[in-house]
């Protein structure tokens, strides 16, 4: 299999990406309606279990203060960083995602929060992660995602993201958030919003077809022109 | 050490930090294991303890509080009646009270504790369980369920008490703008 899109930046496109970006990345907030949704849902008297691709980070604990809640963080930046900055084999990716997967103990999780990760995963890399997590999931699971729709490239690293109070999703670049876990320490050149790799677009029916057993229940396109998906159990 | 955004933040004491000296461990009424101690076995004792050291094994802290110091290091199961984590830990942590995980901490495993608290920054892979109180009550309906039901969600509901958990974040940047004005629904 090829190796995992992040790494696929050539120094023509970082090149053309440096000459366009001069200016210090800030952090983005966008109102996301159906994440909104989700977490309003979270309701003091039910237990709930979610199951977190990304960094833990302080706003989603913030978001599940006061609840019953059992909350797997899977850390997926940390594990593509893993090999250091060189790229990464499908292969290898999936050997790190499992081993990063907690034992679910018979437990069935009602939402995945997948962030923007689906962006940087072919379609067969995507089926191979959810057939992997779909039988952890509940018959009543909401899975959302946020995916490039407009932007014709991306971030080489995904962003960081997190949730915030009224259903604001925050976002910065990974060195920026993280600058000891990357090179943007000794190269500020290498901060990954000079390294943009094209964005794959990914469509509902690519998404549909990627995901067997979940159907794309809304989507909305959000102000910064990336699509918000909610999928539930087909 | 943390929220590197906020130029306020690298200059005020972190919040979370716990009231002693770590670097040094003096305090009164707390043990200290120095960087170059390494242990593996069980400890356990009625006094606060600093973990600057390595330890494998076990930690049981039940009425007193465990500090992992920036150089610490646990491969050990730990239960404690309140947790600071600096350094490193790999194991089970069961807090009886608060924990509180700073922005150098790397942690893998499971940890049951009523209340978390997060820097950015941190670490971590594994599960978090809050409210282990109705945790506990629902251990038997969890390890019964061999096959999950269909109704996951409601029999979870039925077993829950809903008691609360309090959580003190340390992100505190705040929303200048928010971009929602071109929101629409596609489907």
């Amino acid at each position: 299999m090829s190796p995992l899109k992040f790494a696929r930046s050539t120094p023509k496109e970082r090149q053309a990406a440096n000459r366009c970006s001069d200016t210090k990345p800030e952090k983005q907030l966008v109102k996301a309606p159906l994440l909104q949704q989700v977490t309003e849902c979270f309701v003091q008297a039910r237990r709930i279990y979610l199951i977190d691709l990304s960094t833990l980070r302080p706003g989603i604990l913030h978001c599940l203060s006061g609840l019953h809640v059992r909350l797997d963080v899977l850390g997926l930046d940390d594990c593509w960083l893993e090999g250091g900055n060189e790229s990464v084999s499908s292969e290898t990716f999936h050997d790190r995602f499992k081993s990063r997967l907690p034992d679910p103990n018979g437990e069935l999780a009602d939402v995945l929060l997948c962030w923007n990760f689906l962006n940087y995963l072919s379609p067969p890399e995507i089926t191979a992660m959810m057939d992997i997590l779909l039988p952890r999931l509940s018959s009543q699971v909401e899975v959302h995602a946020v995916i490039e729709s407009s932007a014709v490239d991306m971030p080489a690293r995904p962003d960081v993201m997190s949730l915030s109070s009224g259903g604001i999703i925050e976002s910065w670049p990974y060195a920026v958030e993280f600058p000891d876990r990357t090179d943007s320490h000794r190269d500020p050149e290498s901060l990954p919003d000079h390294n943009r790799i094209p964005a794959p677009r990914h469509s509902t029916d690519v998404l549909q077809a990627s995901m067997p057993g979940l159907v794309a229940e809304q989507t909305v396109l959000l102000g910064n022109g990336q699509k918000e998906y909610l999928f539930r159990r087909s | 050490m943390f929220n590197r955004r906020d130029p306020a933040a690298r200059t005020e004491p972190s919040k979370n930090k716990p009231d002693m000296d770590t670097s040094s461990g003096r305090r009164s009424g707390l043990a200290l294991i120095g960087e170059s101690i390494r242990i593996e076995g069980t400890i356990s004792g009625e006094e606060d303890l600093l973990i600057q050291g390595e330890v494998q094994g076990k930690v049981e802290l039940e009425a007193n509080r465990l500090t992992i110091g920036p150089k610490g290091r646990i491969f050990a199961d730990v239960i404690a009646n309140s947790v600071c984590i600096e350094g490193q830990m790999d194991g089970h942590l069961v807090v009886h009270n608060e924990l509180v995980i700073l922005g150098t901490a790397r942690i893998k495993g499971n940890i049951t504790a009523p209340r978390v608290s997060l820097e950015d920054g941190a670490r971590f892979n594994g599960t978090i369980k809050m409210n282990p109180v109705a945790e506990q009550q629902a251990e038997p309906l969890t390890a019964s369920r061999q096959k999950p039901p269909e109704t996951d969600r409601d029999m979870r509901a039925e077993s829950d008490s809903g008691a609360s958990a309090n959580f003190d974040s340390g992100d505190k940047d705040l929303l200048h703008s928010v971009d929602n004005g071109k929101q629409r629904e596609d489907s």
